[in-house]
């Protein structure tokens, strides 16, 4: 201890590593501030996947918006950059769209959706290295006519868990006939189901099919009632002492 | 015997008043010497200031769409923005480009706009590297002529702020418009400045006004770690989610609305009153929803969507403290740049 203190003073006996040796802590703290701020003031180590979901009577088109925090580039860009070259080719942007798509699983009712690739927004590789930029992907998945009123649609985000934040919304559906009723989501958002409900194009836009056969029966009888009840006067005219 | 039809006449008038604008026009001069005309002068004497180079740089017709959608929350070097930046501007053409922003914006808005810039530039002191931003990176342009019947819209922008301001005649639209800051609080000349303040404490005030059920409806169980109709999310609509507007009571109501006025009262008194005419209209039609912890100061999203208003606050967790570095966006879905005043 005398010996120690002799040779670095009071002040480092007994400090940890990085007091006692400061040369590699200062390296790193260096590069620490050299950072670009906006590194700092934006996502780092997290990509950020916001999920828009867009239902309607023929299919469910959802829309991925990916931006990758600076530190996870040096993860997600060998998946983009697969021969290394720094240049994302359309193959390899189509290798990762596909990639994405195959870790997201749709199902309506309880029965598996096939989603499709429909078109792919790739910035530069430049720009997500800076934890700036943002992947858009469109997916779409045709869907079977849909019997009965009331559906769920469930939506599963499995793309690279370890790093992610997500956001799942869905959107106010186009069509008159999808009515989302409710939309539930896991804590981290990875997950939603979405309860909706759908009026057949065969129904009328106001009354179904129930509530006009009667009114159609009603309106005969009504008729009906309106001549007998014509026929009866004209009788009844006729028979009056002063008109014969 | 005539039926008395007075109780009748009674509430047809009663009617015909209570559907009368909410908000009657400010008649204060000082009021009216705000909107569109003062901002036209005072776009004329910026532009003036300008020589040929930057006047055209300035200028995009008013059906630029392109230009229309170029703004972000990025900070310049990973968005290019058009238009006049404020570091190559001088002093007095500086002055007068601030100048339009002021005779556009209530007081209140010009105060948050500046904070804002004021908060930019503090942040830019931290350390910038090389991507830029700090008071010298907001740009400012015009679509269209500047008119006193309009349509023509001014953009104001740079890290951190999004301004997209559409006039018409005595009407204005800030849709859609992005506020954030970072931080969200610092001290400045001795001051202590929050950017955002308002809109974080009323927000705080409001959830705790809502009785147990009311909040029960309003939380989301997921986490909003971010916006979710930010930039580049034009022409979205959401399906409404939390607790609708019309469970409040008069104090719920009157909370609400003053939260909604943080986003609306950016742009002057007259604009800014004829909007909020239009939102308490649809206030029936209107959410709000929440997610986090309902504790003052804590890190909170929320969401207030109507028929012709969407508000978005999200504290972003991004390696650092969430409360110090916030984003929100405002839209209106049936108004976005000014479009009911657009021909077709």
């Amino acid at each position: 201890m005398a010996e120690a203190v002799k040779r670095f003073g009071h002040r480092f006996v007994g400090s940890p590593a990085w007091i006692r040796r400061p040369g590699p802590a200062c390296i790193l703290a260096g590069l620490l501030w050299i950072q670009p701020a906006p590194v700092r003031a934006h996502r780092l180590d997290e990509i950020l996947q916001a999920s828009l979901i867009d239902i309607e009577p023929d299919q469910v088109r959802i829309t991925l918006n990916l931006t990758p925090g600076v530190e996870t580039a040096v993860t997600l860009l060998p998946l983009l950059d697969l021969d290394h070259d720094d240049v994302l080719s359309p193959l390899e942007a189509d290798r990762y769209a596909q990639l994405v798509g195959s870790e997201l699983a749709l199902q309506l009712d309880e029965r598996p959706l096939e989603l499709r690739v429909v078109n792919r927004h790739f910035p530069p590789l430049t720009e997500l290295r800076t934890g700036l930029g943002t992947i858009r992907l469109e997916l779409g998945a045709s869907v079977q006519p849909l019997s009965g009123q009331s559906h769920e649609l469930s939506f599963q985000n499995r793309h690279r868990p370890d790093l992610s934040v997500y956001l799942v919304n869905a959107l106010m559906p186009r069509s008159p006939d999808i009515q989302v009723v409710q939309q539930a989501r896991s804590e981290n958002q990875s997950e939603s189901r979405i309860r909706f409900t759908h009026r057949e194009m065969s129904q009328p836009a106001s009354g179904t099919a129930e509530t006009s056969r009667p009114r159609f029966v009603w309106f005969g009888l009504r008729s009906a009632g309106a001549v007998i009840a014509l026929i009866a006067s004209v009788t009844w005219f006729r028979k009056w002492p002063g008109n014969r | 015997m005539r039926p008395n039809r007075r109780p009748l006449a009674a509430a047809w008038l009663a009617s015909l008043l209570w559907l009368s604008p909410h908000e009657l026009p400010a008649k204060d001069p000082a009021v009216m010497a705000k909107g569109n005309a003062a901002a036209v002068a005072a776009a004329q004497s910026f532009l003036a200031t300008l020589d040929e180079s930057k006047q055209a740089r300035a200028q995009f017709a008013f059906d630029n769409e392109a230009q229309r959608k170029r703004w972000s929350n990025l900070p310049t070097g990973i968005f290019e923005r058009a238009g006049v930046r404020l570091g190559d501007l001088t002093p007095r053409q500086r002055e007068a480009a601030m100048a339009v922003l002021a005779a556009v914006l209530s007081k209140a808005g010009y105060e948050k706009v500046v904070a804002i810039m004021e908060g930019d530039e503090t942040l830019r002191k931290g350390g910038g590297g090389r991507i830029v931003f700090g008071k010298d990176e907001f740009y400012v342009s015009f679509l269209g002529v500047p008119s006193p019947t309009g349509p023509w819209s001014i953009q104001f922008g740079g890290h951190h702020l999004a301004l997209n301001i559409t006039l018409a005649g005595d009407q204005g639209s800030i849709a859609p418009s992005h506020t954030a800051a970072q931080p969200a609080k610092f001290t400045l000349d001795g001051k202590t400045v929050r950017p955002l303040g308002g809109e974080t404490d009323i927000a705080f005030a409001l959830i705790n006004a809502l009785d147990e059920s009311q909040r029960k409806q309003a939380i989301l169980g997921a986490q909003f770690r971010d916006l979710v109709l930010g930039p580049g999310q034009d022409g979205q609509t959401l399906v409404p989610e939390g607790v609708k507007v019309s469970s409040f009571d008069e104090k719920q109501r009157t909370l609400l609305l003053s939260l909604i006025r943080e986003w609306v009262g950016i742009l002057h008194e007259r604009a800014a009153d004829s909007k909020m005419a239009e939102i308490k209209a649809g206030l029936g039609e209107t959410w709000f929803a929440w997610s986090g912890p309902t504790t003052p100061g804590s890190a909170a999203y929320f969401r207030i969507q109507g028929p012709t208003v969407v508000i978005e606050y999200a504290p972003q967790r991004m390696g650092g403290d969430a409360t110090q570095h916030i984003h929100t966006i405002y839209r209106d879905p049936t108004n976005e740049y000014g479009r009911k005043w657009r021909k077709p």
